[in-house]
């Protein structure tokens, strides 16, 4: 038994007989009882897959239940995203002999997986393995080292009272980091995976379940947020919010500030290959400098042309498709643009979507977040165009406050990026759309 | 030898022109055809230009300067190249 599955257990042992619940959706609740059971009973069925790959896709009652009984089996746990589980070539080619979402895929994907196990490698146990998005090319599978994904943890007795609202899928590093953090402090989670969930529904759901932690994506506050003149939203008082996945701007703090003014807010930086890397908790945008100093994080940080370079301090990550990539001295570069302001560092960007209008570099976050100060500006996004003379400009897809009008913003905007943002940089085509497009990690489709 | 299609497309560039020198705080100019292209006539730089023409993309689906780089001067120079 793994020590993800042992925690879960000793939780349940303890809680034995007190119906304390594990998962919640607005249909059904699983008791920390039940799913024990139901978690011992897989396990037996999974045997077979005993030191294999086996996917796990979905954000479903049944994924959660899988994970821990491919813990107890002693099975690499791959965490699939929607997008890729369609593809068998791909994930064949990695070794993984099945993907599971429901119990009845077990006996479906056993004969395939049987015939694919001949004459291949067993693979270490307490290994998962996420997926980079692939945005810029193939999605790479990272492989985490298990126990030190979980010594990463924050365990806490308070926590154990803990109710997490579960919005990613569980196989993005955010989804499966709160559903680590649910289950090795003995939590509850209510699940409302935005990729099958309407707004309305999670936020009914953590109305119900009255959750304390809610940990999303800028994206999804803002939705949150651009919801708040409905009475269920102001009875929503989260303990803890927690953003991440997106580049954090002031403007997006202050309002939650004003909104939960009691709760904890944190944004936190992780990625696929580095996990949870640092959070900041005084509600400023981006990260003191002093952390490049700082010998209290997990991993070493360094700027290096205006992009993070991160080292872990402990096992490093690898790729089962790529080579990691890391510099010379064991630094892996993020893509992540910062730039220095006073006592802070600021992100401005990826480097991948960097515009660069007739030589001058722009990056689009800083641009974003301007944009985000403007009145009458619910959501922006900032991106290249091409132009036949300058190779990119500036633009930029605008979703208006509906109590605003669209010539009134498109002034504004002019006059706050005219005293805040240099010539090159401002947004002078400007598309303003209804809505803008969410994928299913809770982030801003960008391409 | 003007077209009726010219007038409004001559209408339609000054109108865009007028809009972005609204932008930098500069006043409407009744534009003609001898009217410089660059800082010293319509008050434009590279970059407006660029601008100018990404905008006119959109409206006309027509970007003069897609795979060539004609060579203009002045207002009348510009629009005819919208023309060919």
């Amino acid at each position: 038994m793994g020590q993800l599955s042992d925690a879960f257990f000793s939780v349940a042992k303890r809680e034995s007989g007190r119906q304390r619940p594990f998962l919640a959706t607005l249909e059904k609740t699983v008791s920390y009882d039940e799913a024990g059971e139901c978690v011992m009973h897989l396990a037996a069925r999974l045997a077979p897959f005993k030191t294999r790959s086996v996917g796990i896709r979905g954000t479903t009652i049944a994924t959660m239940l899988l994970t821990l009984a491919l813990d107890v089996v002693g099975c690499r746990i791959v965490l699939v995203p929607g997008v890729l589980a369609a593809k068998r070539e791909f994930l064949d080619g990695l070794g993984i002999v099945a993907v599971l979402s429901e119990f009845s895929d077990i006996e479906k994907e056993c004969p395939a997986a049987r015939s694919s196990m001949d004459g291949q490698h067993e693979c270490g146990e307490q290994e998962i393995v996420l997926f980079t998005s692939g945005t810029t090319g193939v999605p790479k599978a990272v492989m985490h080292h298990l126990p030190t994904l979980l010594a990463g943890v924050h365990r806490s007795v308070s926590l154990g009272d803990a109710r997490w609202l579960f919005l990613n899928e569980i196989s993005s590093f955010a989804g499966l980091q709160v559903f680590l953090h649910a289950v090795l402090n003995g939590g509850t989670i209510s699940l409302a995976p935005l990729a099958s969930t309407p707004l309305e529904q999670a936020l009914r759901l953590a109305l119900a379940t009255r959750v304390t932690h809610i940990s999303a994506t800028p994206t999804f506050f803002r939705f949150l947020l651009g919801a708040a003149g409905q009475d269920d939203i102001a009875q929503l008082r989260p303990m803890q919010i927690t953003l991440g996945g997106e580049v954090v701007d002031q403007t997006l703090l202050d309002r939650l500030s004003a909104r939960f003014s009691e709760s904890k807010i944190t944004h936190i930086y992780a990625s696929s290959e580095m996990g949870p890397c640092f959070s900041v908790h005084d509600r400023r945008a981006g990260f003191p400098a002093s952390l490049l100093t700082s010998d209290a994080l997990p991993v070493r940080i360094r700027v290096a042309d205006g992009e993070l370079m991160i080292k872990p301090k402990g096992r490093a990550f690898n790729y089962l498709n790529a080579a990691a990539g890391m510099t010379a001295d064991g630094y892996f570069a993020t893509g992540d643009l910062v730039e220095r302001a006073g006592d802070r560092y600021v992100f401005v960007g990826r480097s991948s979507e960097r515009i660069n209008v007739g030589g001058r570099k722009v990056a689009p976050a800083e641009v974003e977040a301007i944009l985000l100060t403007v009145p009458g500006v619910d959501f922006a996004r900032v991106y290249g165009a091409p132009s036949s003379l300058l190779g990119q400009l500036v633009k930029a897809d605008i979703v208006v406050d509906p109590s605003h009008t669209q010539e009134s913003v498109r002034k504004h905007i002019h006059a706050v990026c005219r005293d805040r943002l240099a010539e090159p940089q401002r947004p002078r085509l400007l598309n303003f759309v209804r809505k803008v497009e969410l994928l299913e990690n809770g982030k801003i489709k960008r391409a | 030898m003007e077209t009726i299609q010219t007038l409004p497309l001559r209408e339609l560039v000054a109108s865009h022109i007028n809009e972005m020198r609204a932008l930098k705080d500069l006043e409407p100019l009744k534009i003609d055809d001898a009217q410089p292209m660059g800082n010293e006539g319509v008050g434009f730089d590279s970059l407006d230009l660029a601008i100018l023409v990404a905008t006119l993309e959109q409206v006309t689906g027509i970007d003069p300067f897609a795979d060539d780089v004609p060579r203009f001067r002045t207002f009348g120079d510009f629009v005819a190249l919208y023309n060919k």
